[in-house]
């Protein structure tokens, strides 16, 4: 799952992050004007925090023919970011006069287009000396076919050996001969070069030859050709194009000026025969076992940026194969682990030249290491063989040990981040975001809960249960209320009703004997005294039981009565409760029915008064 | 642990009587494997096979948002923006708070050009119709809880947690209202398929008023003969409320 989510980051993520990355590209030519016989080098050089520098597109350059000079590769790693650059040299030999424009070189490297600029070259007339063909060329060895007598224009196409080992260069000399003069630019068609490897030997030449007293001017072209498996193979023939006017330089003073002008002339189609080569294989006599595959003539030498280092920087090593032969097909030889340094991935560049017609150069193999542990260390020698076709042996050639000191680094340059700023999260691309893998929660309801019915009869519940209690509420104040109401309203016709009552006893008593009357008295007291108490607590709503006279006369003036009718209940309860403790000093009748009267009176006086 | 048990099928059964919750527990098994095969499809690049199985799972009955998270996803992959935006509309409608959804929804709705919705609306939006329901019965119940304690013990704190309560409910229920008219009273779908002509009336023979986007979220108003009648804002140079009618394969309701 892990790695599928990673491939899809790959997938998503990594084309858009070319936007983020530098790359630029620059092309720079020696020099801006040049003479016609002279060349230049266009350097193209890309730049990148990648590693893999795709190669630039050459336009189509009109006015130039091109030859790949070879490239160099750079890679530098500063604080953890690698910066490459790649430069792409090529020589341009100019065709004409005039001036010449190098149109933008592009690269695409992931969609994006990079451009550079235009270059302008002037091309001039080359210098007197310079413009005519050197005749002192005269002297070469020229194989001539010898069925050109006649011919005022002819092609040869020719190798300088029939037989040779794989790998081993065969130099192909296409020749073109003319005595006429030229309408246009003659058109080329190379051989078909199958089962070889080729590469153009810059520059052309053009010289003079005299075959049979006939002064023709040769226009050489030269290709390196590398077979690649032994066998025998073809050279295909080659082919030129070219429109020819029917007079001959020599009379060109007779000519009609005006009528060559007009004339189309005449396009003719010149074709070499084909011809066989036999490719031999490499000997297996004496083979080393570990054979590179390189045939030419080589030797191997290293070099190191530095002989002293401190642990955590980096360290390049060198490893240079210079020589003759097909230098591109150079193999990296083994370059070896060293305990205690970091190795690195081994990057190469090539420089190419091609003197005297012959592919060589160098081949360099920068290895960087990053030693980890200080003390001395020896990088051992590193071994290359070919073959040698001139000798037709093999040979092994070695480079020489170096030894290297690694002191102690800082710590602060201990491997991992080297912060110099501090990094924020970087939006290289926007997209979706991934699908959710999680479980499914099925059971999760997704219905509307206030469509559900129950849920509606739910709501109800509060609004019930306010109602049931408000009104439960209201009805006990209400009743309590009554009740309140009630005992006030009726307080004053039970008092005299009771009291309507009790005057009956008082007529009862005075016909009693002494003791019989004391207990009569102390009832008839205790029976008054509750039908005075029981009035006010009526009136009060309040519980008549603990009804002292404190109490009644704290909540009479509450109730704003009187103050002289208060101070006539608290009497008459004092008198009360005389009476009900002392009951035989109270048998006189007259005081009796006084005390009656005084409670009937006082009763009427609250009754207006609460 | 038997008593749990008892105690967790009784809760079940309790809430599965009072939610009515569809009984698919026999099918978990299958649905979960047809998803996981779903996933697998997209993760291997295979988004139509993906968006098969994802569609499977909903017409079986499944309404789960990660159902149509990852169908939207799917037929994002295969560009198509209309289907793409309705399954995310529909699993955001499911639960607006999800940070991918929303994520997604919102990267897709770039390749339309929609109004800015209001700050009212984004907050009805964060939430579900389900959410504002148990928000205002909630609050209610506390209220009337508060009201009943409070006409036996008067105290001056119940009375301002009683007045707090109260506000919430007021501003709970607008929530509520807003939702319930701009959610379920209105219809809305998504044009899915182009080119998407509003015609003047409901039929190819009027003549064409505007035409509209995939992608484009439109209200749909009424029906009749197989069109839609549709009310859409026009979002530049000035927003103006256009109506139209589209044929029903064009658009899906959300």
């Amino acid at each position: 799952m892990k790695t599928v989510y990673i491939l899809w980051f790959l997938f998503y993520i990594i084309p858009v992050t070319v936007n983020a990355q530098n790359i630029s590209i620059n092309a720079t030519v020696d020099k801006t004007t040049v003479a016609l016989n002279e060349q230049i080098t266009l350097t193209i050089t890309v730049n990148g925090d990648v590693s893999n520098l795709p190669q630039p597109n050459l336009p189509q350059l009109t006015g130039f023919n091109a030859y790949s000079a070879g490239s160099s590769h750079n890679i530098s790693i500063i604080n953890g970011k690698v910066t490459s650059s790649i430069s792409f040299n090529y020589i341009l030999v100019p065709k004409s006069v005039g001036k010449h424009t190098i149109e933008p070189i592009t690269l695409n490297y992931k969609n994006q287009t990079y451009k550079t600029d235009p270059i302008t070259i002037e091309v001039v007339q080359a210098s007197q000396q310079q413009q005519q063909p050197s005749i002192q060329n005269q002297k070469r060895t020229v194989t001539v076919p010898k069925d050109i007598s006649g011919k005022k224009i002819f092609i040869t196409l020719d190798t300088d050996k029939k037989t040779a080992y794989v790998g081993e260069q065969i130099t192909l000399s296409f020749k073109f001969y003319r005595n006429i003069n030229l309408l246009g630019q003659p058109q080329y068609v190379p051989p078909s070069l199958t089962g070889f490897f080729s590469e153009d030997l810059p520059p052309q030449q053009e010289y003079y030859v005299n075959i049979n007293g006939v002064r023709y001017l040769v226009t050489e072209l030269k290709t390196a050709l590398f077979p690649t498996a032994p066998g025998k193979y073809t050279i295909g023939s080659a082919q030129l194009q070219c429109n020819i006017s029917e007079f001959s330089p020599d009379d060109f003073f007779n000519d009609d000026f005006f009528g060559n002008f007009f004339s189309m002339g005449k396009t003719k189609v010149l074709k070499t025969n084909p011809f066989e080569i036999t490719v031999l294989p490499l000997p297996e006599s004496d083979k080393p076992i570990n054979f590179s595959g390189a045939v030419g003539s080589y030797k191997i030498t290293t070099k190191l940026d530095k002989m002293d280092i401190k642990t955590n920087e980096p360290l390049t090593l060198n490893v240079i194969i210079s020589g003759v032969g097909n230098l591109k097909t150079i193999p990296e030889p083994v370059i070896p682990e060293i305990k205690g340094f970091k190795k690195y991935q081994t990057l190469s560049s090539l420089n190419i030249s091609k003197q005297n017609y012959k592919v060589q150069g160098s081949k360099v193999f920068k290895t960087i290491y990053i030693p980890q542990v200080s003390g001395k260390y020896t990088i051992p020698e590193i071994y290359f063989n070919y073959f040698d076709p001139e000798t037709k042996t093999y040979i092994t050639t070695k480079s020489n040990p170096i030894t290297v000191s690694v002191a102690q680094g800082t710590k602060e340059s201990a491997p991992g981040l080297t912060l110099a700023t501090a990094n924020d999260i970087k939006l290289i691309g926007t997209d979706i975001r991934h699908i959710k893998t999680d479980k499914l929660n099925i059971n999760k309801n997704a219905k509307l809960i206030y469509k559900n019915s129950i849920f509606i009869i739910l709501q109800f519940i509060p609004i019930l249960s306010l109602l049931v209690t408000y009104g439960y509420k209201i009805k006990t104040e209400k009743l309590s209320k009554d009740i309140k109401y009630a005992r006030f309203t009726r307080a004053y016709k039970t008092a005299k009703q009771k009291l309507k009552n009790l005057k009956k006893t008082i007529t009862v008593i005075s016909k009693l004997d002494s003791e019989e009357a004391t207990k009569k008295i102390k009832k008839y007291y205790d029976e008054l005294s509750n039908i005075f108490i029981e009035y006010i607590a009526d009136k009060l709503n309040m519980l008549p039981a603990g009804l002292t006279v404190e109490i009644l006369s704290e909540e009479l003036t509450k109730k704003n009565v009187p103050g002289e009718q208060i101070k006539k209940v608290e009497a008459l309860c004092r008198e009360f409760d005389f009476a009900r403790f002392a009951p035989g000093q109270i048998t006189d009748k007259t005081h009796i029915e006084n005390i009656y009267n005084e409670t009937e009176q006082l009763i009427n006086q609250l009754e207006k008064s609460l | 642990m038997t008593k749990n048990r008892i105690k967790l099928i009784i809760t079940l059964s309790i809430l599965n009587i009072i939610f009515g919750l569809k009984n698919l527990s026999g099918q978990i098994p299958d649905i979960q494997n047809i998803f996981e095969q779903g996933n697998k499809f997209y993760e291997q690049g295979n988004f139509n096979e993906a968006i098969v199985n994802y569609e499977l799972l909903i017409s079986k009955g499944v309404n789960d948002k990660s159902v149509y998270y990852n169908l939207g996803n799917a037929y994002y992959r295969i560009k198509s923006l209309g289907k793409s935006i309705l399954n995310y509309e529909r699993a955001h409608k499911l639960s607006p708070r999800d940070e991918d959804i929303n994520y997604n929804l919102n990267f897709v709705r770039t390749f339309v050009k929609e109004q800015e919705d209001n700050i009212l609306y984004k907050i009805i939006d964060s939430f579900t119709m389900n959410e504002l329901t148990l928000f205002v019965s909630i609050t209610y119940f506390i209220l009337v809880a508060c009201l009943i304690i409070y006409m036996f013990y008067k105290n001056i704190i119940l009375k301002w947690i009683m007045f707090s309560f109260g506000y919430l409910l007021i501003i709970s229920l607008i929530l509520f209202y807003s939702k319930y008219t701009i959610q379920e009273k209105t219809i809305k779908g998504i044009v899915i398929t182009t080119p998407a002509e509003a015609r003047t009336g409901p039929g190819d023979d009027y003549s064409v008023g505007f035409t509209l986007p995939e992608g484009k979220k439109v209200i749909i108003l009424t029906e009749k003969n197989g069109w839609y009648a549709i009310a859409v804002k026009q979002a530049e140079p000035q927003p103006v409320m256009l109506k139209g009618w589209l044929q029903k394969h064009l658009i899906e309701k959300i």
